[in-house]
């Protein structure tokens, strides 16, 4: 389920219309996740304020965005693109990439309520499947 | 036993008292087929499914998106019941259409998705974590009866 010319392409495009909401967008998908998958707040006990909103779920948001829309720019090859933020998530953080599907999740259901009239069919398909492919070259370097 | 809140009772009535049946089952229906294409292959027979706008015109793919949203209108009515109240439907589902319980997970967040447009910021943490407990149990019930 490689990304096809059309597909990269419908991402560069609709993440155009996310960029100046990237922020509020990242924060929104994060504090859902907290919420609606609280086992993922095992990886943030460092917090002092889990609930959504917060200014480390706020701070957090952004960079974990920062790092989508750097993804969509290195499409092309994400597993080179994405090689330190790798070696990252696999020797520093050490997040079970079973997350980043939980993470991706949220982020379209943002996306849907963010850009209800942007978020066709058409463009959550190769969202998707560009979501996926991020979780993949950031798991390239887990064993 | 599956526990519910009155907050999450409430939670999940009022989603279904404002829904629109005929707008969000074949809007949910039509993404799933087109964000998982593999799912097409239990709608053989329902005519064209060539491309998106051929499936999102679909006739067959409307009427059966409406119903597959009403079939949740029983488990809205016994929350605390919902693998007893789908035990027949789970057999159907396998026995008859044959249809991949994975399936039903795919489906359920393309109706998450559709859901989370509609009531745009309505659709609160709480309110979507209350909302994909329902469907998980909905999920769950529908595979009971595989073997």
């Amino acid at each position: 389920m490689s990304l096809t010319a059309k597909d990269k392409e419908t991402v560069k495009a609709f993440w155009a219309k996310v960029a100046p909401k990237a922020d509020d967008i990242g924060q929104d998908a994060l504090s859902r996740m907290l919420v609606v998958y609280p086992q993922t707040k095992t990886y943030f006990s460092h917090w002092k304020d889990l609930s959504p909103g917060s200014a480390p779920v706020k701070k957090h948001g952004a960079t974990v965005m920062g790092g989508v829309a750097d993804a969509v720019a290195k499409i092309d090859d994400l597993t080179a693109g994405l090689l330190s933020l790798s070696e990252l998530h696999a020797f520093t953080l050490r997040v079970d990439p079973a997350n980043f599907k939980i993470l991706a999740h949220n982020i379209l259901v943002v996306c849907a309520i963010k850009l209800p009239n942007d978020f066709t069919p058409e463009v959550h398909v190769a969202v998707d499947k560009f979501l996926g492919a991020l979780a993949r070259a950031l798991s390239e370097k887990y064993r | 036993m599956v526990e519910w809140s009155e907050q999450e009772r409430s939670i999940i009535t009022s989603i279904f008292s404002n829904l629109d049946y005929n707008d969000v089952g074949p809007k949910a229906l039509s993404r799933c087929l087109i964000v998982y294409p593999w799912t097409q292959r239990y709608f053989a027979n329902f005519g064209n499914l060539y491309n998106a706008e051929a499936i999102k015109t679909n006739p067959n793919i409307q009427a059966h998106g409406t119903k597959v949203l009403h079939g949740l209108d029983r488990a809205v009515k016994n929350m605390d019941n919902i693998k007893g109240t789908y035990a027949e439907l789970s057999v159907l589902h396998s026995e008859k259409l044959h249809v991949d319980p994975d399936n039903f997970k795919l489906l359920a967040d393309c109706l998450t998705i559709v859901i989370a447009a509609k009531m745009g910021s309505g659709f609160t943490p709480e309110i979507q974590a209350t909302f994909q407990k329902f469907l998980a149990v909905v999920v769950s019930a529908l595979g009971k009866q595989y073997h």
